[in-house]
């Protein structure tokens, strides 16, 4: 065999080996085994750590959060069994290692990248997002806006469903829904001569004309009727206490409960006691958005189920606020709002309706619309 | 000859590497590619019903937490594109999270949840929906018929990944992407894509976006059980896909969209 002839062979030898030996050690072992890929990288990807862990997983600890969420409108169980809805971690953010270490799992290979992708999650404490901003929240399912299926989702606009209240302020996210007292048909049929009749036992205390007696028995004079209709009912059904009510309650029937609040809602008062200002913030807080929403920005309510405060016994405001806060007295709605309020905040709230003019005529004007909500 | 002779016997070893692995996935290795789940025994799909969709955005925002995606309206996984059809207008106006009025109405980039703004308010709109979008995991995905190196793949039970410790960023994948489905990830110089949760699926889990669906517009599960969610879906459902003349046989089928929604 001629020399160069050699020389050429040895040179593609030595070639094959180095390409074969580069080969094996650049592809990965587990390359080729299923396909042109790393077969390793499947189980990599298969082994991250999950970080929203569902509902349930938070079952565990907060029974009654999910106990309250189970009943309410955020869960949906469909007929055939597919669950959706609003899970915790929708709001809270998710909870990856929450209670253990209070901090989510790392990402496999996007180490810097720890700054960016937490940045709505607290990883130094661990605590899960309580948000703060309920409107910013709340809106982004319940914001009216063109596009968005109407079925089972309300929607509403801000700026005349709350101005600018939070959301979570009457609203429980848990269970979002709130029920209203039911406006009584009953009422239509009372009779006002009837129940004029029937008040001669209401006087003692709350006055002839509907003018209370003592500081802590509330006027009734122009109070809403379902309003009324539906406080018999709840002292009837000792679902509110207070013995002297509970007793006279007991004796009544839904006609003669129909028949004082058509008498006592007819009755006009006369004029209320001086004003008494408000600091300005509450104020604000007072007449706008949180009590004035339902209870009318004068104190006079416009929905027949809501009481008017204009002009009230300054105790009786303040005693019912304090057994609203207290659990005493059940309404949960009002829960909520008197849940906010400090006690000094209540003195200044109840003196400040008792104080507000009584407008003659407007009680019952306005009907109630549902549909404006 | 000797280092001939071994060379030669490793270079036959190097092909022959392929059959005995595929014996061995018959028989001797029960699960791959976790103990506890053998990836030919699923063949996931998902589902998306675009009536149902209200554009919380819950999902954009969990796929980005689960999954460690940039929090810039630029990067995402899975987003939701809005379609609107003005009075008297045949062509919808569509828009989608990265558009400049969107990005106003989210406030800020990093803090607070993404948004659509309010910009038909004030006009007249015939109809509008929003489609949630992601990747279609095809059945013949192009992004990987593109890949240089081998670093994205359509798993046995039909999930297209990425081995991003491969991958090299050459982005010849989000350009073949008919769908725009693939992002990049400037941070790491890699591609990034919807990987359906693999690290939730293979553990019995639903993906971080249909977890976090409020009204149930999305739907997944594996179409071998005929009681899986995605299995009713089809049943229930006249179901679309996007872009079917292209041939890439999506994954993901569509409800309640119209022929404008490619």
């Amino acid at each position: 065999m001629p020399k160069h002839i050699k020389r050429l062979i040895f040179i593609f030898v030595v070639f094959a080996i180095l390409a074969l030996a580069a080969k094996i050690y650049f592809v990965p072992a587990s390359f080729w085994v299923y396909g042109h890929y790393r077969a390793r990288s499947v189980t990599e990807i298969a082994s991250d750590a999950p970080m929203y862990r569902g509902s349930h997983y938070c079952q565990s600890c907060h029974r009654q959060q999910f106990a309250e969420w189970s009943a309410g409108a955020h869960r949906i169980v469909t007929a055939r069994g597919m669950r959706h809805g609003v899970i915790c971690e929708d709001c809270h953010g998710p909870a990856g290692r929450h209670p253990l270490l209070g901090k989510p799992p790392p990402p496999r290979v996007l180490d810097t990248h720890k700054a960016i992708m937490y940045s709505r999650y607290n990883r130094v404490t661990g605590k899960m997002r309580v948000p703060k901003n309920t409107v910013a929240l709340c809106t982004q399912c319940h914001e009216k806006m063109a596009g968005r299926p109407t079925v089972a989702l309300p929607q509403i606009v801000v700026a005349t469903h709350a101005r600018s209240q939070q959301c979570a302020a009457c609203h429980n996210p848990h269970t979002p829904a709130i029920v209203f007292p039911a406006v009584a048909t009953e009422m239509l049929a009372g009779s006002a001569a009837a129940g004029k009749a029937q008040s001669a036992q209401c006087a003692a205390c709350h006055g002839a004309g509907g003018m209370s007696l003592g500081p802590a028995f509330p006027d009734l004079a122009g109070q809403q009727p379902a309003y009324l209709v539906a406080a018999l009912k709840a002292y009837k059904r000792g679902a509110r206490k207070a013995p002297i009510m509970n007793g006279v309650a007991a004796a009544l029937d839904n006609k003669e409960i129909a028949n004082l609040a058509a008498y006592f809602s007819g009755l006009s008062r006369p004029a209320s006691p001086a004003a008494h200002p408000l600091p300005a913030a509450l104020a604000r807080k007072a007449r706008g958005e949180a009590c004035g929403i339902c209870h009318g920005e004068g104190g006079i309510s416009r929905n027949p189920a809501v009481p008017s405060l204009a002009g009230q016994k300054e105790a009786y405001l303040a005693s019912a606020l304090e057994a609203y806060r207290s659990g005493t007295r059940k309404e949960p709605l009002m829960a909520r709002v008197a849940g906010h309020l400090s006690p000094a905040e209540i003195k200044e709230l109840a003196a400040f309706y008792s104080g507000l003019p009584w407008q003659a005529g407007n009680a019952s004007s306005a009907l109630f619309k549902v549909g404006a909500r | 000859m000797a280092v001939l002779g071994a060379a030669a016997l490793e270079l036959f070893g190097a092909f022959a590497r392929k059959p005995a692995a595929a014996a061995a996935k018959d028989g001797a290795a029960p699960s791959f590619p976790t103990p506890s789940y053998n990836w030919t025994k699923h063949h996931w799909a998902f589902g998306v019903d675009a009536n149902q969709c209200t554009a919380c955005l819950a999902c954009v925002e969990a796929c980005k937490l689960e999954n460690g995606v940039p929090q810039d309206p630029h990067h995402f996984r899975t987003w939701v594109e809005r379609y609107t059809y003005l009075d008297g207008e045949a062509a919808p106006l569509v828009d989608s999270l990265a558009d400049p009025g969107d990005i106003e109405a989210s406030n800020s980039r990093f803090v607070e949840p993404y948004r659509f703004d309010q910009r038909y308010q004030e006009k007249k709109v015939e109809t509008a929906f929003f489609v949630p979008k992601l990747c279609n995991h095809c059945e013949r995905p192009p992004c990987v018929e593109v890949c240089p190196v081998g670093a994205t793949y359509r798993t046995e039970d039909g999930v297209v990944l990425i081995d991003q410790d491969y991958c090299i960023g050459c982005r010849y994948c989000v350009q073949a992407c008919p769908y725009g489905s693939r992002t990049f990830n400037e941070v790491y110089g890699v591609a990034d894509k919807c990987t359906w949760c693999y690290h939730r699926i293979t553990k019995g889990l639903k993906p971080a976006c249909v977890e976090a669906c409020c009204h149930g517009a999305r739907v997944f599960g594996d179409l071998n059980d005929p009681e899986s969610d995605i299995s009713q879906f089809l049943r229930d459902n006249r179901v679309e896909v996007l872009k079917p003349e292209l041939g890439t046989h999506p994954s993901v089928y569509y409800v309640g969209i119209d022929d404008d929604v490619r």
